[in-house]
């Protein structure tokens, strides 16, 4: 038993899908000059149909199912008498599945209804969409129709989930944030759709055949002239090839092979949309029948497509240009930059082998306490103030570390100090005193004195002569 | 490997919204494919997309979230507790619609038949991105026991229902112990034991007053050495104990039946859980008034501590009782036969009866054996026919309450009714 349907939104949402996804037919029609005579029936029909499904409120009665009859009726007579001598089939079928739509509206008032009427209006929108009347005019329809339908489905299952999770939770969270949850979900739904359409390939079957096609000779010869034939290569190679290798290229394998009349022959096979020029959107506007918010508001995107090209046509010129120069230094010095990032790569890969590899070895740790000792002690170049300390510090650390007494990752000096000097108590004076002189420098104030710096040498010197 | 038809089936309930996508998308393609027409690509492009959010973001919603849940560790049975619940989003992106379940034990255990299971402790419908929530969820405690909560889990099925994720959050595991609740007694008609301070288990009288000294006599063997009266000893070179009045103090033992079939009734309102209830109530009172007061018990878990009074040891008696059950099989009879031995002359047993009518008669043969011993019966008396659910077929011989009742008066006993839903305030303090 499928939940019961009281949200009205989710009504109202079907009732614009449904709408919309007859807009879209009844816009195959637009050159009749009957659109809006069909939008305003079709308004009545759904609108009407809805409300009785909505007023049982989740419950189907008796009001619905008459209504159902009588909607029943009225469409059969409107299929034999209107839809079937005006449109004919396949068109006609369109009309009935709204017919029978509307009547099952009637008795809506369960989500899995809701579902299949959302389903009914998919339908209804492929075969729109399919027509070889469909451009890109009638995304004026479908796009509303898309965001819609997912409005639709993702705000009804939200409020209902919303509603059944608060009825049975123990708590009271903030409930805010729910229209922007759903929100976030349709924008996130309709972004990724957008993004999977202009990824996706588009072919048809002619292509299909074209590409992978019946098993042929073709391919099984030593014939040399082959490889330069239709479908042997990318749309990169497509000018050495025939007509049909232009339209190849529009797959997205290549662009810019052959010529552009040769590009009509290709879009045959792979139709591919792109967005049309300010030209065809002005010519678009001018079809007779046109409704006039949609020719007017194509005018101004005509308007706004010639002015972002006028703007942006310096900017990108520029960009053009960088890259080309780019690109020409680049090729003009590609040994040196080959040279660089060999040395560059090389130096991050002995960079890894230390920290990595080498720091763990035992012949790596004394080369670096003699380094030690002569930096800090012998030459007295150790950093000033309380980097210097640290350096003094880190030094007697490597200097345990040598006498297999790392200082642990977690240890902090004064543990640090006691499992250093354990078994060593005679160490313990100087790697205190040493230990002490860094944790002052290191939390306190002032940089070390000159006399501090001395004693931590000198401290240093012992520690090396008896640990190095 | 055999996998069940039920998980089948719920594999398949739990996958259809998905699978039904799924063959949708396949023939919206389909349908592309045999249309050179780009925008029919739409609705192949927004089902895979719906299908793609639908079962990859639940997965990354309930990720990057800390979940804490903090609350008492104790509660008494009907009381409210008050849980707070932290949710931290750890992520740079806002969280939407995460529930938070957790599993409660407790919940839904005072329905007959209830049993403890996941509970939705509320709805994060919008978490934006480091930040937290809190939020409090008060639940009442229904059933005392013991009980090991968690760990809190998170789920999310955002934002279509298409598919569920799950994840849990390990560090939220903790326990809670709920005490029987416990009603006020004002008085109970107990009588008073010989002082048992000359027994060598008894160091020192019970308290001021329980007793004084009233002569002094030889000592005899088991006599505390403590209370040796030296000078006394020293002038007639004999050992001379002092002797004490031998005042009166109560002594108390709570009796349980723990047998599985003496358990009439579902729920809170099961004749067990009453009788809980009640010595729990009477442990109070008893503890509080220094009346040394253990529990003895037949169950799997065994009940036979020491006696004593006072908070601490009311405390253990309460510690004991929130995680009895009655899931033994000895005879209350014999409870009662091992618990003879062990009473004293005048101690008080509370016994508890709401077996059946098949067992009435060992169990009475049991009782007339404690009062031969001289103790002392304060027989609680379930009206048993009353405690079985209307859906639960009736006892096959249920025991007569005013029979029963009949009896005990006559061995001297003193009973206490207890109907099924008593008001026990009143029952106890009439």
């Amino acid at each position: 038993m499928s939940a019961p349907l009281t949200y009205f939104p989710a009504y109202a949402g079907l009732f614009a899908s449904l709408m919309l996804a007859l807009a879209c037919n009844a816009f195959l029609d637009i050159g009749y000059g009957i659109f809006g005579v069909e939008i305003v029936f079709w308004a009545a029909v759904f609108g009407w149909t809805l409300l009785v499904g909505w007023r049982q409120r989740g419950q189907a009665d008796e009001r619905g199912a008459g209504q159902q009859k009588v909607i029943l009726l009225i469409g059969a007579a409107l299929t034999i008498l209107v839809f079937i001598p005006t449109w004919g089939f396949p068109r006609a079928g369109v009309y009935v599945l709204g017919i029978l739509q509307a009547s099952m509206n009637c008795v809506t008032t369960t989500r899995r209804q809701l579902h299949f009427g959302l389903l009914v209006s998919a339908v209804m929108v492929m075969f729109a969409a399919a027509h070889f009347r469909a451009d890109w005019t009638m995304l004026f329809y479908l796009v509303p129709y898309i965001v819609a339908v997912v409005f639709t489905l993702v705000s009804e299952q939200i409020s209902r989930r919303a509603r059944d999770l608060r009825q049975a939770s123990l708590g009271a969270p903030d409930p805010a944030g729910q229209g922007l949850a759903i929100a976030a979900a349709t924008a996130l739904i309709l972004a990724l759709a957008g993004f999977l359409y202009m990824l996706t390939p588009q072919p048809g079957w002619p292509h299909l055949f074209w590409r992978w096609g019946q098993p042929t000779n073709i391919g099984f010869t030593d014939d040399p002239g082959e490889s330069g034939r239709a479908g042997r290569r990318s749309g990169g190679d497509a000018g050495q090839g025939e007509g049909g290798q232009g339209g190849a290229g529009g797959s997205g394998e290549g662009s810019g092979g052959g010529r552009p009349e040769e590009a009509d022959a290709g879009l045959e096979l792979m139709p591919q949309w792109s967005w049309p020029d300010a030209r065809k959107m002005r010519e678009a506007a001018r079809r007779p029948g046109m409704p006039g918010w949609q020719s007017g508001l194509i005018g101004q995107l005509a308007d706004a497509e010639e002015w972002v090209g006028k703007t942006c046509s310096p900017l990108l010129a520029e960009i053009r240009e960088l890259l080309q120069k780019l690109g020409e230094w680049l090729r003009e010095h590609r040994a040196a930059i080959a040279d660089v990032l060999l040395a560059l790569l090389a130096l991050a890969l002995l960079a890894a082998l230390y920290y990595w590899l080498l720091r763990e070895v035992r012949a790596v740790t004394w080369v670096r306490t003699r380094f030690d000792y002569l930096r800090l002690v012998a030459f007295d170049a150790g950093a000033p103030g309380a980097s210097g300390a640290g350096q003094f510090y880190r030094a007697m650390e490597r200097l345990f570390a040598l006498r297999e007494t790392p200082r642990r990752a977690n240890a902090n000096t004064r543990e640090f100090l006691r499992e250093a000097t354990e078994f060593r108590e005679d160490l313990h004076p100087p790697a205190a005193e040493l230990t002490g002189l860094f944790e002052r420098c290191r939390y306190g104030e002032k940089a070390p004195t000159a006399p501090e710096r001395q004693r931590m040498r000198d401290l240093y010197r012992a520690l090396f002569r008896a640990l190095g | 490997m055999n996998v069940a038809p039920e998980e089948q089936t719920d594999w398949l309930r739990r996958h259809r919204k998905i699978a039904v996508l799924a063959a949708l998308t396949a023939v919206a393609y389909l349908a592309a494919i045999n249309r050179a027409q780009p925008f029919v690509w739409l609705v192949p492009a927004l089902l895979v997309a719906t299908l793609a959010t639908g079962f990859l973001w639940p997965r990354w919603l309930v990720r990057g979230l800390a979940v804490s849940r903090n609350g008492p560790t104790r509660a008494e049975e009907g009381q409210v507790i008050e849980f707070r619940i932290e949710v931290d989003n750890r992520g740079w992106l806002p969280r939407f619609m995460v529930e938070l379940v957790d599993r409660l034990p407790f919940v839904g255990l005072a329905d007959p038949g209830g049993r403890g299971a996941d509970q939705v402790l509320g709805l994060l419908a919008y978490l934006p991105g480091r930040r937290r929530q809190q939020f409090t969820a008060r639940i009442p405690c229904e059933k005392r026991g013991f009980y090991r909560l968690g760990p809190v889990g998170l789920a999310s099925s955002f934002p279509l229902g298409l598919a569920e994720a799950r994840r849990t959050a390990g560090d939220s595991l903790h326990t809670l112990t709920i005490y029987p609740e416990v009603f006020n007694i004002l008085a109970l008609p107990l009588r008073g034991a010989p002082s048992q301070i000359h027994r060598g288990g008894y160091l020192l009288p019970e308290g001021a007053g329980a007793a004084e000294f009233a002569g002094l006599r030889e000592y005899r063997r088991g006599d505390n050495p403590r209370h040796v009266h030296w000078p006394t000893t020293a002038r007639l070179n004999e050992l001379m104990v002092r002797e004490f009045e031998p005042l009166a103090s109560a002594c108390l033992t709570l009796a349980l039946d723990h047998s599985a079939s003496a358990n009439v009734g579902r729920g809170r309102d099961a004749t067990f859980e009453v009788a809980i209830r009640i010595a729990a109530s009477i442990a109070r009172l008893a503890c509080g008034q220094s009346i040394r007061t253990r529990l003895a018990g037949n169950g799997q878990r065994s009940l036979n501590g020491l006696p004593g009074s006072g908070d601490r040891h009311f405390q253990g008696i309460l510690d004991e009782l929130a995680v009895i059950d009655a899931d033994g099989v000895t005879p209350y009879a014999r409870l009662l036969d091992d618990l003879g031995p062990q009473c004293v002359r005048g101690e008080t047993v509370v016994v508890f009866l709401s077996g059946s009518a098949a067992d009435w008669d060992e169990t009475l043969r049991a009782l007339t054996m404690l009062r031969a011993r001289q103790l002392h019966l304060f027989a609680i008396v379930f009206d048993t026919p009353g405690f079985v659910p209307d859906y639960a077929a009736p006892l096959a011989v249920p025991a007569d309450a005013a029979e029963t009742t009949a009896t005990l008066l006559e061995l001297g006993a003193h009973c206490l009714n207890v109907r099924h839903r008593a008001d026990l305030v009143r029952l106890f303090n009439a």
